[in-house]
C-alpha cells in the first residue's frame, strides 16, 4: 500500500494551497515522480486498478474531465515499466533522464489530448513550467521515496 | 511430477500472467477512455456520482491537507515577520488616507441614497455573501478550477458569483453537500459579459488558462486603454453587474488582455455572493468542462 498511499498523498499535497509557495501554476506535478518511481522499482506494488483509482480521485479534486489523469499515469507507468530494464542499476543521472523523456512524452500525450477535447491548441507556456519544475522537483522526490522505500518496504 | 513444475509455470502460467499484465494496462486504457467520453456527454447520473465521491473525498482530503497547510502557514507567518515593522508604517500611512476617503464616500452615499429617491431608481437585489476557504486549488495548466468549503448547506447554488478579497474569482458550477467547485475566470471555458467601467462598452471575457484573460467582442470603435477597469455587466442575469474584475493590461490590436485584481498565488479566503435575481433563471447543468 506504500505505492499508491504516496501517490494519494503527493496528489492532495500538489492540490492543496500552500501560503508561503501559493497554489501556484509553477509548482510541480509530484505525483507523476511517485507514479514513476514505483513503476520502476516496484511495479508489482503498483496495481493497474490502483493507478486507475488515485487518478480518478484526482480528476474529482482538480475538475480534469473523468479519466483524463488515469490515462496520463497509466501512460507514465507503462512506458517506465517497458523500459525498466534499461533504467535498472544505472547511475542516478541516467534515471533522471529516463525520468525527463517519460514525463516529457506524458505531458505531449496529455497538451494533445486536452487541445483534442476542447477543440482549440492549448496553453503551452505553462505546461512548460510545470514540466520543468516537475522535472527539477525530482532529486528531491527521488530521495524521499528512496527513503520511504527502505524504510517501509525492503 | 518435481521437474515439471518449471515447465507448467514457464509453458502456461507465465504467459497468462504476461497476457493478463497486457490485459489490465490494455483494458485500463479503454475504461478511461470510456469514462472521458461519458463525462463529456454530461450524463446527470454520471454528473451526479460525481458529486457525490467528491462529497465523500472531501474530508480524507482535509485530514491530509489541514496539517501541510498549517505548517505552510506558520512557515510564512514567520517569514512576514521580518518584515512587520516596515509593514506597520505602510498601514499607518494607508489608514490615514483611508480615512480621509471615509468622510468624502459617507458623503457621497448619501447624496447618492437622497437622489436615488428622487429619482425612483430601481436598485438590484440585494446581495449577501458567504465566507469560506479554499480546499483544493489546481493551479495546473490542464484545468483552473477551486474547491471550496462552501456546500448546498451553507447555501451555495450553481452560477453564483465567487470573490477574494478585491477581485471577481470565478463562478460555481458544480454543487456537493459539503463543496463547490468554483470555474475561474482564467479557465479556457469561462466567458463572462463585461464592461469597461468609464465608457460602458460591453464585452466578453474568455478565459484561455493563462492568468491573463482576453476581452473579446467589444463595439467596433470602442477605445479601449492600458489600465481602463474591467467590471461584470450583469447581462445575462447570473451575476451581478459591477463586480471589479481587473484592468486592461495590454492592447494589441484585437488581442486584449486583462490582469485580474485576484493574487492567484495567495488564494485562501473567499466570498460567495448570494445574488437573489439568480434563482429565476435557469442555467445549463453544467459549464465545466475540463
Amino acid at each position: 500500500m506504500v505505492p499508491l498511499s504516496t501517490v494519494f498523498i503527493l496528489i492532495i499535497v500538489s492540490a492543496t494551497p500552500l501560503a508561503f509557495v501559493g497554489n501556484s501554476s509553477v509548482f510541480p506535478y509530484l505525483n507523476i515522480v511517485a507514479v514513476f518511481y514505483w513503476s520502476l522499482y516496484r511495479p508489482d506494488r503498483l496495481p493497474i486498478l490502483g493507478i486507475l483509482a488515485v487518478g480518478i480521485f484526482q480528476d474529482l479534486l482538480l475538475g480534469t474531465m473523468i479519466g483524463f489523469m488515469p490515462i496520463l499515469f497509466l501512460i507514465a507507468h507503462g512506458s517506465t515499466v517497458s523500459q525498466r530494464r534499461l533504467l535498472l542499476g544505472k547511475s542516478f543521472y541516467f534515471i533522471w533522464l529516463g525520468f525527463t523523456i517519460i514525463c516529457g512524452i506524458t505531458s505531449l500525450i496529455a497538451w494533445g489530448l486536452l487541445s483534442l477535447l476542447v477543440g482549440q491548441t492549448a496553453e503551452v507556456v505553462a505546461l512548460l513550467v510545470k514540466l520543468g519544475m516537475t522535472i527539477s522537483s525530482f532529486p528531491i522526490m527521488f530521495w524521499v521515496l528512496g527513503r520511504l522505500h527502505r524504510s517501509f518496504m525492503d | 511430477m518435481m521437474a515439471r513444475q518449471p515447465v507448467l509455470f514457464s509453458r502456461v502460467v507465465k504467459p497468462v500472467q504476461l497476457w493478463w499484465q497486457k490485459f489490465a494496462f490494455s483494458l485500463a486504457i479503454i475504461i478511461s477512455l470510456t469514462m472521458m467520453l461519458i463525462d463529456r456527454a454530461q450524463f446527470e447520473i454520471f454528473d451526479d456520482l460525481r458529486t457525490t465521491l467528491t462529497d465523500i473525498a472531501i474530508p480524507v482530503v482535509s485530514a491530509i491537507s489541514d496539517p501541510i497547510r498549517s505548517t505552510s502557514e506558520m512557515i510564512a507567518d514567520i517569514d512576514q515577520l521580518r518584515h512587520a515593522s516596515v509593514e506597520i508604517d505602510r498601514l499607518k500611512t494607508e489608514n490615514r488616507k483611508l480615512r480621509e476617503t471615509q468622510t468624502v464616500t459617507t458623503a457621497l452615499a448619501v447624496e447618492n441614497a437622497t437622489l436615488r429617491k428622487l429619482t425612483n431608481f430601481v436598485a438590484f437585489p440585494d446581495t449577501k455573501t458567504i465566507s469560506g476557504r479554499v480546499i483544493t486549488a489546481s493551479g495546473g495548466s490542464f484545468v483552473k478550477s477551486l474547491l471550496i468549503n462552501i456546500g448546498r448547506k451553507q447555501g451555495a447554488r450553481r452560477g453564483q458569483a465567487v470573490m477574494s478579497d478585491f477581485g471577481f474569482v470565478g463562478t460555481i458550477v458544480e454543487v456537493g453537500e459539503r463543496f463547490a467547485r468554483v470555474l475561474l475566470i482564467t479557465d479556457l471555458n469561462s466567458q463572462i459579459p463585461v464592461v469597461i467601467r468609464n465608457t460602458r462598452d460591453p464585452g466578453v471575457m474568455m478565459g484561455d488558462n493563462s492568468n491573463w484573460p482576453r476581452l473579446m467582442f467589444l463595439p467596433s470603435g470602442s477605445l479601449v486603454a492600458v489600465g481602463d477597469m474591467i467590471v461584470t455587466s450583469g447581462r445575462g442575469g447570473v451575476l451581478p453587474p459591477d463586480l471589479p474584475i481587473g484592468t486592461v493590461l495590454q492592447v494589441n490590436g484585437t488581442n486584449i488582455r486583462i490582469a485580474s485584481l485576484v493574487d492567484w498565488t495567495r488564494l485562501d479566503y473567499i466570498r460567495v455572493l448570494d445574488y437573489r435575481l439568480l434563482q429565476d433563471i435557469l442555467l445549463p447543468r453544467r459549464a465545466v468542462a475540463k
